[in-house]
C-alpha cells in the first residue's frame, strides 16, 4: 500500500494516545469515601472480566478511529492488479504507454448503440485526456497487421487523440500478437520506470489464437514490467455469419449453397436470402442453432442467355455485426458436360438417353452425351468429351483399349457398366485402367437391394437428396459380376450380399469406375427404380469431377488480377469497378492487370469479369466469443478511467478508510453508553 | 439542642407513636396495654380459681352456669420504656446518615416522652458505645443530644451482636427503635431480632442509607475507600455500575422480606427526603 499524502502519516502516533490516556487514568483514579465496600467488591467480582474486555475494547476502538482517520487523510492507495514496484514509482517520472486499437471488422460489433470501435475509441480519448504532463503515449491501428500508428511517444495528446479518432474499420481479423510485438517494441527504447500497453479490442478467442501462455516465448521485446490491461465488456455478444457460399451456373440453372453460423445463446430466428446482382433472388426463413453449420441451398432458373458469370451475395438478415452477414459470390456460367456413350448393343444407353433428356426442375442439364456404336469408336476423336460410358460391351478392341487408357490419362472419365455382352477376356486389355477385375461369368442371385458405402453421401452442398430417400433395398440384381476390386479403388455401392457393385480409383488425371451389373431389366430393375436419376447424376459428378466451381472468389487484400488469353487483345489498361461504384483504371503489364486495393468485401469487376471479394472466414473472426484466457488484466468499460488509475496507480481507498473511522466513532459511542447506561 | 430545636418540635404536632399489639411492662401504670395481667377496665380472660384468690374476682355468672369457680382476670396498663439503638459505626458516617438517625431518635423521644413514657438509648458499633437508661423526664432529650454530639462514627459495624449485648442490658420488655444502615450479615441481624421478639421486645427498624449508595453515580477510575475498616478497591466506577446497582437492590429485598417476616415494623429512610416527612409516613403505618 502506498499513499498520495504521506505526510499526513506524522500523524499516526496519535493513534496510541487513547492508550496513553487510558495507561495513565488506572494511575490517576481519584479517591472517594464510601460506605462500605461488601457489594462493590461483589459487584466488582463478577464484572470484571467482561468490564475489563470493554475497557480494552473501547481503548482498541479509541485507537483504531484515530489511525483510520489519520490514514485516511494519507490518502491511501490499494495495488489493483499492478505490482507493488509499479504503483510506488513516483508520479512524477511518468507513465509510457502505448494504445493498441483493434479496427477489425469484429470490432464493428453494434451493442448500446455504439460500434465497439467508438467505444473504445472514446475510452482512449478519455483516457488521453487524464494523463499527466509527464506521460507520454502512442497509439497503434491493428488487425492482423498493424494499420496505423501515431508515431513515437509524445505528449502532444491533442495530436494523439486526432488520430486515435480517426480510427476506422479495416475488413481484416484480429492477431492480437502482432499489435504486442509493436508495443513491447516501442516500449523497450523508453528508459521510464513505469510502462503500460492497453489493448482495446473486442477480447475475441481469434485474435488471442497466435498467443501462447508464456508471452516472453512469443513477444520479442517482451518486458514482464510493463503493465498489460484491455476492456472488459458486459455485453457478451451474440453473431450469426455466411460463413461460405458457393455457386455454381450453367445457362439453364444456377445452384447456391450458403453455410451459415451462429454463436450465441438459444436459438436465432432470422433469414437467409440470396442477390444476384441487385436483384433479390430467393429469400428463406430459418433458425440457426448454436455452433453448428446450417446449410442453404438456392436454385435459379431461367439466366440471362449472354451472361458469362452468375455473381451476387448470399447472406442473413443484418444482425448487430453486419460486416459478415453477406458473402459475395462469382462463377462463370459453364455450359453442360459432353458425355459420349458407347453401346454394346443398339439400345444399351437407352435409359442414360432418357434421363439427360428429362427437364426435371430439380435436376439441372449438366450434361450431353452422344450415343456412338462401338464400331465407329476408333476413328472418333474424344476431344471435347468429358467422359466415356462404356455399355454393355464385350470389351474394347486394342486399339480401343489404348485410346480409352490415354484419354482417362488426360483426365477424362471412363464408365464401365458390364452386362451380358461382358467378359473378363475381352477387358483383358483394359484390366490395368479398370478400378476391379471380374470373372468370365456372372452370378446368380436371388437377393435384392444395395447400400451406399459410408463415404458414398451425397454432400449436401450439391445435392437435394440422401440416399434415405430412395427404397434402395427394393433395387433387384439377377446377375452381378463379382468384382475383384483393387486396394487402391474405392467401393461406391455393395449388394446386400456385401458384393461390390460400383468402385471406381483414379487413373492418370482422370477416373476410372466400373458397375458390376447391367441397367438392362433381365439384370437389375435398378434403371426402372425412382433412384435411378439421382444416382446417375451423382456417379457422372464423380466421373467427371464436376463438383462446384470455385468461381472467382478472393479473400480481402487478394489482388484482382486479370489475365488475358492468348487469342484475346490486350488493352492498355482495364476499368476496375469497386463495391462502392468507382472506376478505376488500371495498366496492363504483359498480359495481366493486378487491382491490389480489395479493402471492402465485395463484387470487383475488371473488364467485365466479376470478382467476388469476402472477409477471411477461415481466421473465424466472426466468432465473437470471449478469450478464456488473455495475457491482460480486464478493467470495466463503465468505470474504465477509475479502474485503470487503480491499475496504475493503485486505488485511493480514503472513502473505505472514512468510512471504518465513521463505524468506529459508532462503536466508541456504543461502548461509551454502555458504561453509563442507567438501570 | 443540636438535634431537636423548636421548628422540629413543631413539626412532630400532629404524630403520635401506638405501637400495636405490644406488652408493656413498667412499674407506672400508664396509657399502654401491658401483658401482665391485673387490675383495671379492660377484661383480659376467665383463669380457674385457686385458692388465695380475691373472691372479689369470681364470676358468680360462670359459678350459675358450670358449677365451677372461675376469675376474671384484666390487662393491667402499664407506662413504655423505648430504647433508641443508633447504630455509630464507619459507615453511618457516610453522607448524613447519623445526623439522619440522631434527628429521627430525639423527634421519637420527644413523642414518647410527651405521652408520659420512658426513653433509653444505646450506641453501638461492634459493641456499645455508649448506653443511657430509660427515663421519663424530657430531661432525657438533653442527655440523648449530648451523647449524639460527642458520638464520630468511625469503628466497623456488627449489628447483630452489638444488638445482642444492649438486649442483654434491658431487663423489661420494651420497644426497641433501631437506627442502622444494616450493612451486616442479614440472617445473623434477623436472628438477633427474633430472640428480642421472643423476649417480649417490640423491634422497630429504621434502616437509614443514603441515595448515593442506591444510585451509585460515579464515573471514571475511583479509588473507593471503605469507611468502616479503611479498605480500598480501585476500579473504572460506571462498568460497575450496573453489577452494583444489581447487589444493592438484591440486599434491599432481601432486608425487606427477612425482617418483615419476623413480624418487625421495617423502613427504609432515604436522606435525601426530609426527616419528618419520613417518619411521618412511617408512623402512620406503623
Amino acid at each position: 500500500m502506498s499513499f498520495l499524502n504521506p505526510a499526513a502519516l506524522w500523524f499516526l502516533p496519535l493513534s496510541l494516545f487513547p492508550l496513553l490516556l487510558h495507561l495513565l487514568s488506572l494511575r490517576r483514579a481519584r479517591k472517594v469515601l464510601f460506605s462500605d465496600l461488601i457489594f462493590l467488591r461483589k459487584a466488582y467480582e463478577r464484572a470484571r472480566p467482561r468490564s475489563r474486555l470493554q475497557e480494552w475494547l473501547l481503548v482498541l476502538a479509541r485507537c483504531l478511529l484515530i489511525f483510520f482517520i489519520v490514514a485516511g487523510f494519507s490518502r491511501p492507495l490499494l495495488r489493483l492488479g499492478s505490482p507493488s514496484y509499479f504503483v510506488s514509482q513516483p508520479e512524477e517520472q511518468g507513465l509510457d504507454l502505448v494504445l493498441l486499437v483493434d479496427v477489425s471488422y469484429s470490432m464493428d460489433y453494434y451493442s448500446r448503440g455504439k460500434s465497439r470501435l467508438e467505444r473504445v475509441a472514446a475510452l482512449a480519448e478519455n483516457l488521453l485526456k487524464d494523463l499527466k504532463a509527464q506521460d507520454r503515449a502512442s497509439v497503434f491501428f491493428f488487425s492482423d497487421r498493424i494499420e496505423g500508428h501515431s508515431g513515437e511517444l509524445g505528449s502532444n495528446f491533442e495530436k494523439i487523440s486526432v488520430f486515435a479518432r480517426k480510427a476506422s474499420i479495416v475488413y481484416r481479423p484480429t492477431d492480437y500478437r502482432v499489435a504486442l510485438d509493436s508495443a513491447y517494441e516501442l516500449l523497450s527504447r523508453s528508459s521510464k520506470p513505469r510502462k503500460a500497453v492497453l489493448v482495446l479490442s473486442d477480447n475475441a478467442a481469434a485474435g488471442a489464437k497466435t498467443l501462447g501462455k508464456n508471452l516472453k516465448e512469443q513477444i520479442s521485446f517482451y518486458d514482464p514490467a510493463v503493465l498489460l490491461a484491455g476492456v472488459k465488456w458486459q455485453d457478451e455478444p451474440e453473431n450469426a455469419w455466411a460463413h461460405q457460399v458457393q455457386a455454381a451456373a450453367q445457362p439453364e440453372k444456377a445452384r447456391i449453397a450458403a453455410e451459415l453460423r451462429y454463436r450465441g445463446r438459444g436459438k436465432r430466428s432470422t433469414s437467409a436470402s440470396f442477390w444476384t446482382g441487385e436483384r433479390l433472388s430467393g429469400k428463406k426463413d430459418l433458425e440457426l442453432s448454436p455452433g453448428r453449420e446450417s446449410w442453404t441451398l438456392w436454385e435459379q432458373g431461367g439466366l440471362p442467355a449472354n451472361e458469362a458469370y452468375f455473381a451476387g451475395k448470399a447472406g442473413l438478415r443484418e444482425d448487430s455485426l453486419s460486416a459478415d452477414d453477406q458473402f459475395f459470390f462469382s462463377s462463370p456460367v459453364s455450359k453442360p458436360e459432353r458425355l459420349l456413350c458407347v453401346e454394346g448393343l443398339p439400345g444399351s444407353g437407352y435409359f442414360l438417353k432418357q434421363v439427360l433428356a428429362l427437364k426435371k426442375p430439380d435436376l439441372p442439364r449438366l450434361y450431353e452425351c452422344d450415343f456412338l456404336d462401338s464400331s465407329r469408336f476408333e476413328n472418333l476423336p474424344l476431344q471435347g468429351y468429358r467422359g466415356v460410358l462404356w455399355i454393355n460391351h464385350p470389351g474394347p478392341s486394342d486399339s480401343a483399349a489404348a485410346k480409352l487408357k490415354d484419354f482417362v490419362r488426360k483426365g477424362g472419365g471412363l464408365w464401365v457398366i458390364l452386362g451380358g455382352q461382358a467378359s473378363a477376356e475381352g477387358y483383358r486389355k483394359l484390366f490395368e485402367a479398370l478400378p476391379a477385375s471380374f470373372p468370365e461369368k456372372p452370378l446368380t442371385t436371388s437377393q435384392d437391394g444395395m447400400e451406399p458405402s459410408p463415404e458414398s453421401l451425397p454432400d449436401p452442398r450439391v445435392w437435394k437428396f440422401s440416399w434415405q430417400d430412395f427404397e434402395l433395398q427394393k433395387v433387384e440384381f439377377r446377375r452381378i459380376f463379382p468384382l475383384n476390386v483393387f486396394p487402391q479403388s474405392k467401393v461406391l455401392f455393395h449388394h446386400l450380399s456385401r458384393l461390390p457393385l460400383q468402385a471406381i480409383h483414379r487413373y492418370g488425371a482422370g477416373r476410372v469406375m466400373i458397375w458390376a451389373s447391367s441397367w438392362e431389366p433381365s439384370w437389375s430393375n435398378i434403371a426402372l427404380k425412382p433412384v435411378f436419376a439421382s444416382w446417375l447424376h451423382w456417379s457422372l459428378g464423380l466421373l467427371t469431377e464436376r463438383d462446384f466451381e470455385e468461381g472467382l472468389s478472393l479473400k480481402i487484400g487478394e489482388p484482382v488480377v486479370r489475365r488475358f488469353g492468348p487469342e484475346e487483345e490486350v488493352p492498355d489498361s482495364i476499368e476496375v469497378r469497386t463495391p462502392d461504384g468507382k472506376k478505376l483504371s488500371v495498366r496492363v503489364h504483359g498480359r495481366e492487370a493486378g487491382f491490389y486495393e480489395t479493402f471492402r468485401p465485395g463484387l470487383y469487376w475488371a473488364q467485365g469479369v466479376p470478382y467476388a471479394v469476402n472477409l477471411d472466414v477461415g481466421s473465424m473472426e466472426s466468432d465473437l466469443t470471449f478469450a478464456q484466457a488473455l495475457p491482460w488484466s480486464l478493467l470495466r468499460e463503465e468505470y474504465f478511467l477509475q479502474d485503470w488509475n487503480g491499475f496504475v496507480y493503485g486505488k485511493e481507498v480514503r472513502g473505505a478508510f472514512m468510512a471504518l473511522g465513521f463505524l468506529l466513532i459508532l462503536a466508541e459511542m456504543w461502548l461509551s453508553k454502555a458504561k453509563t447506561k442507567p438501570i | 439542642m443540636k438535634y431537636l430545636d423548636p421548628v422540629a418540635i413543631s413539626k412532630l404536632r400532629h404524630l403520635k407513636i401506638s405501637p400495636r399489639h405490644m406488652g408493656i411492662e413498667g412499674h407506672l401504670t400508664g396509657m399502654h396495654p401491658s401483658r401482665m395481667k391485673g387490675f383495671s377496665q379492660e377484661f383480659a380472660q376467665h383463669r380457674e380459681y385457686v385458692p388465695g384468690d380475691d373472691p372479689k374476682f369470681l364470676d358468680w355468672k360462670v359459678y350459675a352456669r358450670k358449677d365451677r369457680f372461675f376469675i376474671r382476670e384484666f390487662d393491667e396498663e402499664r407506662n413504655l420504656n423505648a430504647y433508641f439503638l443508633v447504630d455509630c459505626s464507619g459507615s453511618m458516617g457516610f453522607s448524613n446518615k447519623f445526623d439522619y438517625a440522631c434527628h429521627l431518635s430525639m423527634a421519637m423521644a420527644y413523642l414518647i416522652l410527651a405521652q408520659g413514657d420512658a426513653v433509653g438509648l444505646c450506641l453501638f458499633d461492634t459493641g456499645i458505645a455508649s448506653f443511657l437508661p430509660p427515663r421519663d423526664h424530657f430531661s432525657a432529650l438533653e442527655r440523648m443530644d449530648e451523647a449524639f454530639s460527642s458520638a464520630r462514627p468511625a469503628k466497623e459495624t456488627d449489628v447483630g451482636g452489638a444488638l445482642q449485648k444492649a438486649v442483654w442490658r434491658i431487663s423489661k420488655r420494651s420497644l426497641l427503635i433501631i437506627f442502622s444502615d444494616l450493612l451486616g450479615d442479614v440472617s445473623s441481624i434477623q436472628a438477633v431480632l427474633k430472640a428480642c421478639r421472643a423476649q417480649g421486645h417490640s423491634l422497630m427498624l429504621l434502616h437509614i442509607l443514603d441515595p448515593v449508595e442506591r444510585e451509585f453515580p460515579y464515573e471514571g477510575p475511583v479509588l473507593f475507600e471503605s469507611m468502616e475498616d479503611g479498605s480500598q478497591l480501585r476500579c473504572e466506577a460506571s462498568l460497575l455500575k450496573a453489577s452494583y446497582r444489581e447487589e444493592f437492590d438484591r440486599y434491599l429485598k432481601l432486608c425487606g422480606s427477612a425482617f418483615r417476616e419476623s413480624g418487625i415494623s421495617y423502613q427504609v429512610f432515604y436522606t435525601d427526603l426530609p426527616w419528618d416527612q419520613s417518619l411521618g409516613s412511617f408512623l402512620a403505618r406503623a
